[in-house]
């Protein structure tokens, strides 16, 4: 999977755990480790409308695309 | 539901008691077909307990659907065991009218209709249990896949 969410540094940022934050935008923490760790293959657009609402950025803040040319996994 | 399930599993149970005083009985009004009364009876038995087994993959199917696991590879193959006891009943119950038609070649209309309708239920009841059987298969695959969105 080449799409990456990319929330550690605006985590960081803000200042906030991974608990307060998972509690914020409504999923489980172990949720946010999928996401994390670049596991998660379906992300719902409220889930990323939460994300920015948190973390006030852009989605195009909290996702890259790295091209490697890889079949999608 | 489950309690009308309950009570046809209570009536069938008291049909395969009270079946072979019946099959017994009828021997003893139409003598020609003595030799073929226990056999009858065995498969009219065996229909009966197919039916059970039916009665009983529902219960659990029923179960299922009231604990949300329906959607799981489990309520498939309680599916598979619901579709397979339930024409394996139907086919089993028509055999002896089969061959009270074909084999000893005695019982009128009454017979061939009751084999017909037999069959068409049979058939029918397996058709269905094969479409359903694809929904859930669709609907178990759909689950799945939308249980990895975060």
């Amino acid at each position: 999977m080449a799409v990456r969410v990319t929330i550690d540094v605006l985590l960081a940022e803000r200042g906030m755990s991974v608990g307060e934050f998972a509690e914020a935008i409504g999923i489980t923490p172990a949720n946010v480790a999928v996401l994390k760790n670049g596991r998660a293959k379906a992300i719902r657009f409220s889930t990323l409308d939460a994300i920015c609402r948190t973390l006030q950025c852009q989605p195009g803040d909290v996702l890259a695309f790295d091209d490697d040319g890889g079949s999608s996994a | 539901m489950k309690v009308v399930l309950a009570v046809l599993t209570l009536g069938t149970l008291l049909m395969q008691a009270l079946l072979p005083v019946v099959a017994s009985g009828l021997a003893q009004q139409y003598w020609e077909l003595e030799p073929v009364a226990t056999p009858y009876a065995v498969l009219g038995i065996l229909a009966l307990v197919s039916f059970e087994i039916a009665l009983v993959a529902l219960w659990v199917l029923a179960s299922m659907v009231e604990t949300d696991r329906v959607f799981s590879m489990a309520a498939l193959r309680w599916v598979d065991v619901l579709r397979v006891s339930l024409v394996a009943s139907f086919l089993l119950a028509g055999t002896p009218m089969a061959h009270l038609l074909f084999g000893v070649g005695v019982g009128g209309p009454g017979v061939l209709l009751a084999f017909a309708a037999t069959l068409v239920v049979a058939v029918g009841a397996g058709l269905l249990m094969t479409v359903l059987r694809g929904l859930l298969v669709a609907a178990t695959t759909d689950r799945a896949e939308l249980e990895v969105v975060i």
